[in-house]
């Protein structure tokens, strides 16, 4: 072969290889569709699982099929993944998933190893992962524009522009000259503007020349202002084809052929300004389209404006009105609640009325007008309303048409089609351009001065079709100027050749600071910095919003070679998307959500919405963080936080200590206390490993915490569950904004969690009012590297499982990198809290979730090391003493430069003593200085041996030798409750001497001493003498404190121990509060009330008696209920009642039956209700009738009265909040079936609805009859909707309420067998047909079709009666030859219909019906070969061939029973593989032949 | 260059290991199906079908094999109840060395599932799976010529190694084994005779082919060796730009002699045809097979017919040459 041939060969011979590899690749990964059968046994305490399923189309299916519903989710995407949770249930069950296998490129991708490893944790089906993954679509968008965008133009105001030559040369740089004029292109998004060019008669748009066009302000959607941007943008293109230009019309129309002469037009202004944002809360029918208002209305401060209807068309005597209005709050009980008078020159004129928080627009266009100016006065005359938002004013006449500061604009719409002439008074020359929008510019007018006024008046005529058409009149020299004109950006983003794992996306302008930032992450990682403009541009025409970054981010891990998988916003967001308030110009605008919880606002700002790309799913598929700047300055405070975290050794030093932080006391009354955050922080601090130290640190009423002091110290993190507001952390104010500000850890800055309400936000507007988390970290001199804060509402339930899941992450999956800890948390989260069990993605969990804000930097690795097994410390002494000083000593030759970390923890895993210090080569050492106190129990040194490479741990436990005083404390332990007490102290076994208790009573300012005396028995035991009981406060906290002091025995050293404290809480507060209402117990109604202890002990054995007054005043004790009430618990207490007390006077009081009883408190602990107006109502069922009922949700609505009052107010049985419709019964409860309904005027007769959800439907009520003590039809008739009318003093056992969805089962059988063939081998045939259904069939439904004609009832033998739960059929046709169908229809009586279909053949001729082999393949060895005859044959055989088509075996069948003929095949001499099989046979001198079968064998 | 094939060589190689090949139990036959069994016949020298014959010659007495041989074969094989494809590069002869590489697919699908027996069958399957099975082969041979001019023999030596994979439902098998073969070529111009006389021996599967099943049992399959000593004899008649070639071989394994005999005219198309005889049995149509041939410049296209017993075969076959 000559080597210089080489070259085309090769270019063809790799073409072929790919060729040939594609080729045959196919054939390699041609899977069949896949089957994923999962067994799921029943546990105890069972959690959600997972099931991680290929992203191609499955189909999933549960056995038995009734549980579907019960146990399975809805699917969702995380990273590409299907994933399937399954809800935790007490039977076993099977899920059956088949799919089509999903290849990427023809290859199969395994996923990468962290997800892999965390999806393990929550999956039970994880192989299938490493076998399918999604293959990531490639989603370009296409260019939109017809050539190339050069530059854009940014107006604010509506009007006719001129844009010069010049002016686009200064302000973008880009020169026009070298381009086609006529190619020239305006786009407003994708629709092109015509322009008008003057000076391009040379063919070239050069200096002096200029264009013109019709521009127009942005508005939002629905309101006067977009969320996102008040500009509008406009984008200059060139290339292409020819640009849209201006019609010139030079036509006049003679008078004679004129309509009418236009002077006027109906002006309309708009009054709005943006001065304040009102996120509003708590309803669901809230508008939350435009939340800006101009002002607040209240009663004591109206709203007052001038209108001016200068140069108003006397003509017309009529104005038009309109307000829109926003109610800041609601009331149930005030109807309307708002209230508003519109006062017209200080004469009420209309009085405007609308419930709710929602918006109300108030419209009138007949009002008289009268006057020049006329003043208008918004007032609240009523409701309840403290204030009011309004929305903005509008307000129209007609003019004249005047031009004013040589310009005017103005749409004509009240005149049908014909020819106008426009007559226009005010022009100050003659030289005027007249421009229609709809692309024509006016050139015939005539202009006559005007010598009265001394100006000009114009003429010009013009044909109208259509209306509205819109007029531009401007003087030459009045053109608008653009405000803004810059450069397009035309980067490509989506471009498939990026990378970047990891991108930062920033306002434009900081782009070149960004990128500073971004080199300090680029070591590890492709960074990509996007600019806003850029991304804007080619997402959304240069417009400003949310979608064109969601659109980037989802076109970036589509398309991009390497996807991102972390998203760092960095630019802060508020509800002032659109900055019309000039606050700050950096920012990314901030997604919202709709959040319906009652404590919270009504829209919150969750950067969620950027970081779901794939699915319809809430769950992150990249991490993402915002770190919220404002401005250049800020960016460096980042790049200082980053360059000094990520600094190995300035950050080694902290790695050790962990701190959390908790706040157990409720803020106020009636909110939550918050108990729990103890319990919670222990038990994440128990999830981490042996060798982090761990420090508590909480409220000033438990264990007093200088989180300051600690902080500044150093810490990896900081884990608060709290009470929160934007300025401050914890009801006892103790993390305030200002402290972080002053803090100064720029060394040792932690990532920090807070789980409490409002620290979540970062939508405040004003840097004052910044949230907690904001301020960790924009704190210039410290704060935290990142921040995570959750819900802005805080919830135990929800910010214990989201902290538990996170730090999971960390704890037990190895996780160190912040973003993927919060991404793989909140995916646990969105799991175990079964957010896709419900099927329903309104689930309140998901705005919970949706509501967290991580700000910060991300991608910050903990450096929390990987500690793979453990050494002893050597120390310098193994017995320690209180206020010892204890040296560590590290030498290992193995070990390089480094660091050296010990701490020392006591038998709660509480960090007691904290050093660090250098290692040098191998060698290290640490001091620690013991506590002045310490118990003599098991502590544990642990030293951390760090260096680049290697982390290596020793654990030490040493014996504690404790000595002065050991011990020291109280007995009884609770001295306010008894006649006297002692302080006792214990010492160690050093001489000491002097032993004096000091001691300092409540409300005392200076302490008492005693010297203890030595106890005869006990020589260690030291005590006083009884000391004056304290009493506690009835609603106060009081301390006692107090201490030991002692010296040594030559009194050279006096020790003091740590002073004591005790908290003396006040005595138990019991309170009676909300009036007696109905609930249930054991099922029967029941009388309660709800009772609450607002001290802070406990209360037992309460008695709580209701009473009922008679006509007579009498009072009639009706029950007792005992009640026990823990500190700051609220129960119900309740008595059940046989009678209904509906307008009886009620009594309850609440109190110990002992007057000794030392502990009682009761303020509020009556209360009498003199009407009590509670009906019951009993939506009663019971699966002991039928074990089929399915109960579902069904609504109750009130039928009330005319006009939908408030007669009836319907309550469920748990919430005590009212709602007066659409209740949902929830499974889960008690007594999901009990209503109590509420009756406020009594001497109307009221009806309720019930009906069942309509996505249950078909379902139907029944009504319990208590004499048959069975469930029948309401009306004895089915129906789904039922009234019931509510007999105000009687009451009543009503509705069950079920529904079948079963449809009946129909089986086939032919001469009394079950039919298993699709050959007859008759002619005459009787069939049998059986029909069952657990709830009854429907007889009339029945219909059987044989070959297409439908038989009469009289054709076949049936049942008689109308309703039967089982009905047999016979049936008996003569059938030719041939291809038949039978067909069986039938219902069931709630219409659920179920149909049968046989098709057969008959056929009485010699033929092979069936011939398989059982079983296939054959795994066993052995298979049998059965083959059906439709006669029985002479002789038959088998001819089996190998799958080279060679015959290889040939064998004779014999009788197995009735037409059947087969053969156990032994297949001992066959080898693995697949072989081909037919059957011959022959009767009557007809030899036939069957088909070739299919058998494999595997052994 | 040398570099250059190397990698090739290294990146099949590398290539066939990682490839799920199986081995089938089909005896493969060349050409088509239409020669049935021959190991020699073949149209072209660029038609390698080392399978068949790991010695791997030429057809062509006097050139080099200088070129890039692509062949592609497809069989619907008895009336399409199983797929076969074929795909070979042959490389350019280096220094009388040449190396082949070959990748077999046979695929039975529909294959339908049934249960154990029990007294109340049903015929309507449970649902369907497919047999796979896959080859990898790669081919060294070595020829010696005789130098000058007027070359009178040619000796061709070579062997396949050939990787397996088997897969059916959803057990794999896999295996490795040997082919060798050599083919003696002897002019009869200078016994004044016409012609080119041909002498092969084959010997497949050496030391027998071993399949390791991943069943429960983890069965192991051996497929014995097979011995084919073959004769074969070409003949030109210049004038009529004519050539026939025919064989007779014995295949010692299977006891069956196949005969073949193939017509081309001026190289430019051929007809062929064979029978297997299996001794003791009557002549059967059975056992024979036709086929046509056409080159076209660089290209070359074949078409086969075959009857079987469990319904006919047609052969597709496709080579270019670079």
């Amino acid at each position: 072969m000559e080597r210089k041939d080489c070259g085309y060969k090769i270019v063809l011979l790799l073409f072929l290889i790919l060729f040939g590899f594609n080729l045959f690749s196919k054939f390699i990964t041609n899977e069949e569709k896949g089957k994923i059968i999962v067994k799921y046994f029943p546990e105890e305490n069972d959690t959600t699982k997972i099931l991680i399923l290929p992203p191609s189309d499955i189909n999933v299916k549960v056995n038995p099929s009734g549980f579907e519903k019960l146990v399975m989710g809805t699917p969702f995407y995380f990273k590409d993944f299907h994933i399937l949770p399954l809800k935790p249930f007490k039977e076993k069950y099977e899920v059956l998933i088949t799919y089509n296998p999903v290849k990427y490129k023809g290859r199969i991708v395994k996923p990468d190893e962290t997800t892999l490893k965390i999806l393990r944790g929550i999956t039970i089906n994880e192989a299938d992962l490493l076998k399918n993954i999604k293959p990531r679509s490639v989603n370009e968008k296409k260019f939109e524009y017809d050539g190339t965008p050069l530059f854009k133009i940014k107006i604010s105001k509506s009007g006719l522009y001129r844009v010069f030559y010049d002016d686009i040369v200064n302000k973008t740089g880009i020169v026009l000259s070298s381009y086609d004029p006529n190619c020239f292109k305006l786009y407003n998004k994708n629709v092109e503007i015509p322009l008008n060019f003057y000076g391009t008669g040379d063919g070239i748009f050069g200096n002096g020349d200029f264009f013109e066009f019709y521009g127009e302000r942005k508005s939002g959607e629905n309101t006067y202002y977009d969320k996102y941007q008040l500009d509008n943008v406009y984008v200059f293109v060139v290339g292409g084809k020819n640009g849209i230009r201006y019609v010139f019309d030079g036509e006049f129309f003679y008078d004679t052929l004129l309509d009418s002469t236009i002077s006027s037009f109906q002006k309309t202004t708009h009054i709005e300004e943006d001065s304040f944002y009102s996120p509003l809360g708590g309803r669901t029918t809230i508008d939350t389209s435009d939340l800006w208002f101009m002002s607040t209305i209240n009663s004591s401060d109206p709203y007052s404006f001038d209108l001016s209807f200068l140069n108003r068309d006397t003509t017309y005597n009529k104005f038009y009105f309109s307000s829109l209005f926003h109610g800041f709050s609601y009331n149930l009980l005030i109807n309307p609640d708002h209230v508003v008078g519109l006062y017209i020159n200080d004469s009420l004129y209309d009085t405007i009325r609308w419930d709710d928080l929602s918006s109300y627009l108030y419209i009138n266009d007949t009002i008289d007008l009268f006057l020049d100016t006329i003043n208008i006065k918004l007032k609240v005359i009523g409701g309840d309303s403290l204030s009011l938002g309004l929305n903005f004013i509008e307000y129209g006449y007609f003019e004249q048409l005047i031009m004013e500061n040589g310009k005017l604009d103005f749409d004509i719409s009240n005149i049908s089609f014909g020819k106008y002439k426009f007559h226009i008074k005010g022009l100050h020359s003659s030289d005027v351009k007249i421009y229609r929008k709809d692309l024509k510019l006016l050139t015939n007018f005539v202009t006559v001065f005007n010598s009265l006024e001394g100006n000009y008046d114009l003429y010009f005529t013009d044909e109208i079709f259509t209306t509205p058409v819109h007029y531009s009149v401007y003087q030459n020299s009045n053109f608008l100027v653009p405000d803004t004109m810059e450069t397009f950006k035309n980067v490509l983003l989506q471009n498939s050749s990026n990378e970047g794992n990891y991108i930062i996306i920033v306002d434009q302008k900081l782009k070149d600071k960004a990128s500073q930032l971004a080199t300090l992450f680029s070591s590890k990682n492709k960074v990509f910095v996007a600019g806003t403009e850029e991304i804007y541009d080619e997402f959304n025409y240069g417009f400003r919003g949310v979608k064109p970054i969601k659109d980037f981010i989802v076109a970036a891990y589509n398309n991009w070679q390497v996807p991102p998988s972390h998203i760092l916003l960095l630019g802060d967001g508020t509800p002032d998307n659109n900055n019309h308030l000039k606050l700050f110009d950096y920012g990314i605008p901030a997604p919202y959500y709709y959040e319906n919880s009652a404590y919270s606002p009504a829209l919150i700002a969750s950067d969620n919405y950027y970081a779901a790309i794939v699915g319809d799913d809430p769950v992150e598929d990249v991490s993402i963080s915002r770190f919220p700047i404002r401005s250049e300055f800020e960016i460096d405070i980042a790049i200082n936080k980053v360059k000094h975290f990520i600094d190995w050794k300035n950050s080694g030093i902290f790695n050790l200590k962990f701190i959390f932080g908790y706040d157990t006391t409720p803020p106020g009354l009636g909110l939550p206390s918050y108990v729990d955050a103890k319990y919670q922080s222990l038990k994440l601090a128990n999830m981490l490993p042996e060798y982090i130290g761990v420090d508590f640190m909480a409220n000033l009423y438990d264990n007093n915490g200088d989180f300051i002091n600690q902080l500044d110290y150093g810490a990896s993190i900081l884990n608060i569950y709290a009470h929160g507001a934007s300025q401050s952390i914890g009801s006892g104010v103790y993390l305030r904004k200002t402290d972080i500000l002053r803090m100064n850890n720029i060394n040792r800055l932690p990532f920090v969690k807070v789980y409490s309400c409002d620290t979540g936000y970062y939508d405040e507007i004003y840097r004052e009012e910044q949230s907690i988390g904001e301020t960790f970290v924009l704190a210039p001199f410290g704060g935290s590297i990142a921040y995570y804060g959750s819900a802005t509402a805080s919830t135990d339930n929800l910010n214990n499982a989201l902290g538990e899941s996170n730090f999971r992450q960390l704890a037990y999956n190895g996780i160190k990198n912040i973003g993927e800890m919060i991404l793989y948390g909140e995916l646990m989260f969105f799991v175990n809290s079964s957010v896709f069990g419900t099927g329903n993605v309104d689930d309140p969990n998901v705005y919970e979730i949706k509501n967290y804000g991580l700000l910060g930097v991300n991608f910050i690795d903990l450096k929390i090391p990987d500690i793979s097994y453990s050494n002893s410390c050597s120390l310098s002494t193994y017995t320690i003493s209180p206020k010892d000083t204890l040296t560590i000593f590290c030498s290992d030759s193995n070990l390089k430069d480094g660091f050296l970390q010990t701490v020392m923890l006591d038998d709660e895993r509480r960090m007691l003593s904290f050093d660090n210090s250098n290692l040098t080569n191998g060698f290290g050492e640490n001091t620690l200085i013991i506590p002045d106190t310490l118990k003599n129990s098991s502590v544990v040194i642990s030293t951390v041996a760090y260096t680049q490479d290697t982390s290596l741990l020793y654990l030490s436990y040493p014996s504690v030798n404790s000595d002065g005083i050991k011990n020291f404390y109280i007995l009884p332990s609770l001295p306010d409750t008894l006649e006297s007490f002692k302080i006792y102290a214990k010492k160690g076994g050093k001489n000491i001497k002097n032993i004096t208790a000091y001691y300092k009573y409540p409300n005392s300012t200076s302490y008492n001493s005693f010297v203890m005396l030595k106890d005869t028995v006990d020589t260690t035991l030291y005590y006083t003498a009884s000391l004056a009981p304290i009493k506690a406060k009835k609603s106060f906290y009081d301390y006692f404190s107090y201490y030991i002091y002692y010296t040594d025995t030559l009194e050279t050293f006096s020790f003091t121990t740590p002073v004591k404290k005790i908290l003396i809480p006040p005595y138990p507060d019991v309170r009676i509060y909300q009036n007696p209402y109905l609930s249930f117990k054991d099922d029967a109604p029941a009388l309660t009330v709800k009772i609450s202890n607002a001290g802070e002990r406990k209360s037992t054995d309460l008695l709580v008696s209701f009473f009922v007054i008679d006509e007579n005043d009498d009072t009639l004790l009706i029950g007792v209920d005992t009640v026990d009430l823990e500190s700051g618990e609220t129960k119900e207490s309740k008595i059940k009642i046989d009678k209904n007390y509906f307008q009886k006077k009620i009594f309850i009081y609440a109190a110990k039956d002992t007057l000794n009883f030392p502990d009682r408190n009761f303020s509020n602990n009556k209360i009498f209700d003199t009407s009590f107006d509670n009906i019951y109502s009993y939506i009663y069922g019971s699966p002991m009738v039928d074990s089929l009922l399915t109960y579902y949700n069904f609504n109750i609505v009130n039928e009330g009265q005319q006009n939908q009052d408030t007669n009836l107010m319907i309550l469920s049985r748990e919430e005590s909040v009212i709602t007066s419709q659409s209740l949902e019964i929830l499974s889960e409860d008690e007594n999901n079936l009990l209503y109590r309904i509420r009756v406020l005027k009594p001497e109307l007769n009221s009806r309720v609805k019930l009906f069942p959800d309509p996505d249950f439907h078909p379902s139907f009520i029944l009504r319990y009859d208590s004499l048959s003590n069975n469930y029948i039809f309401v009306s004895n008739e089915k129906s789904d909707t039922v009234y019931y009318t509510l007999n105000n003093y009687s009451d009543r056992f009503i509705i069950g309420r079920w529904n079948d969805t079963i449809p009946p089962e129909i089986k086939i059988f032919v001469e009394n067998k079950e039919i298993f063939s699709k050959t007859i081998l008759l002619n005459s045939i009787d069939f049998g047909i059986t029909i069952e259904d657990d709830e009854g069939i429907d007889i009339g439904s029945i219909k059987i079709v044989v070959d297409g004609d439908t038989l009469s009832k009289d054709e076949y033998k049936t049942s008689d009666q109308t309703v039967l739960k089982t009905i047999p059929i016979k049936l008996n046709r003569y059938l030719d030859n041939g291809d038949h169908k039978l067909e069986v229809f039938c219902n069931d009586i709630y219409a659920n219909s179920s149909s049968q279909i046989y098709e057969f053949q008959v056929s009485n001729q010699f033929r092979i019906i069936n011939l398989a082999n059982f079983p296939n393949p054959v795994t066993g060895g052995r298979t049998k070969i059965v083959c059906e005859f439709s006669k029985d044959p002479e002789n038959s055989i088998v001819k089996i061939y190998t799958s080279s088509g060679k015959l290889f075996k040939e064998y004779e069948l014999t009788y197995l029973k009735d037409r059947f003929y087969s053969i156990d095949l032994q297949m001992s001499d066959f080898q693995n593989g697949t072989y081909f099989y037919v059957v011959e046979a022959i009767k009557d001198n007809e030899r036939i032949r069957s088909k070739v079968q299919k058998m494999s064998l595997l052994k | 260059m040398k570099k250059f094939l190397l990698f090739f060589i290294i990146f099949f190689i590398s290539n066939i290991f990682i490839l799920p090949f199986e081995i089938l139990s089909i005896n493969f036959s060349p050409f088509g199906e239409a020669t049935k069994g021959a190991i020699l016949t073949y149209h072209s020298q660029n038609i390698p079908l080392f399978f068949y014959n790991p010695s791997n010659s030429s057809s062509d007495y006097y050139s080099e094999r200088s070129d890039f041989t692509v062949f592609y074969e497809h069989k619907f094989l008895f009336m399409d109840l199983s797929s076969y494809n074929s795909f070979v590069l042959n490389f350019p002869e280096i220094k009388n060395m040449n190396i082949g590489i070959q990748i077999i697919n046979q695929s039975i699908n529909t294959i339908p599932i049934y249960p154990e027996y029990e007294d109340s069958i049903s015929f309507v399957p449970e649902g369907y799976f497919s047999d796979d099975c896959y080859v990898g082969l790669l081919n060294f041979s070595y020829q010696i010529k005789q130098s000058g001019e007027k070359r009178l023999y040619e000796m061709f030596f070579g062997g396949n190694i050939k990787t397996i994979l088997h897969r059916i439902y959803t057990k794999r098998g896999t295996g490795i084994g040997m082919d060798l073969g050599t083919t003696f070529r002897l002019s009869l111009d200078n016994y004044k005779l016409p012609g080119i006389f041909l002498i092969s021996f084959v010997y497949k599967d050496v030391g027998k082919t071993k399949v390791i099943w991943d069943t429960d049992s983890n069965t192991v399959f051996s497929k014995d060796a097979s011995f084919i000593p073959s004769l074969g004899y070409e003949i030109k008649f210049d004038r009529i730009k004519s050539k026939f070639f025919t064989e007779i071989s014995y295949n010692v394994y299977e006891r069956t002699i196949p005969v073949s005999i193939i017509y081309s005219y001026s190289n430019l198309f051929g007809i062929f045809t064979g029978y297997e005889y299996q001794p003791g049995m009557d002549i059967d149509l059975k056992q024979a097979g036709v086929g046509v041939y056409l080159n076209l410049l660089k290209f070359s296209v074949s078409y086969s017919f075959t009857l079987y017993d469990i319904g006919y075969t047609n052969s597709l076959g496709l080579s270019y040459i670079f």
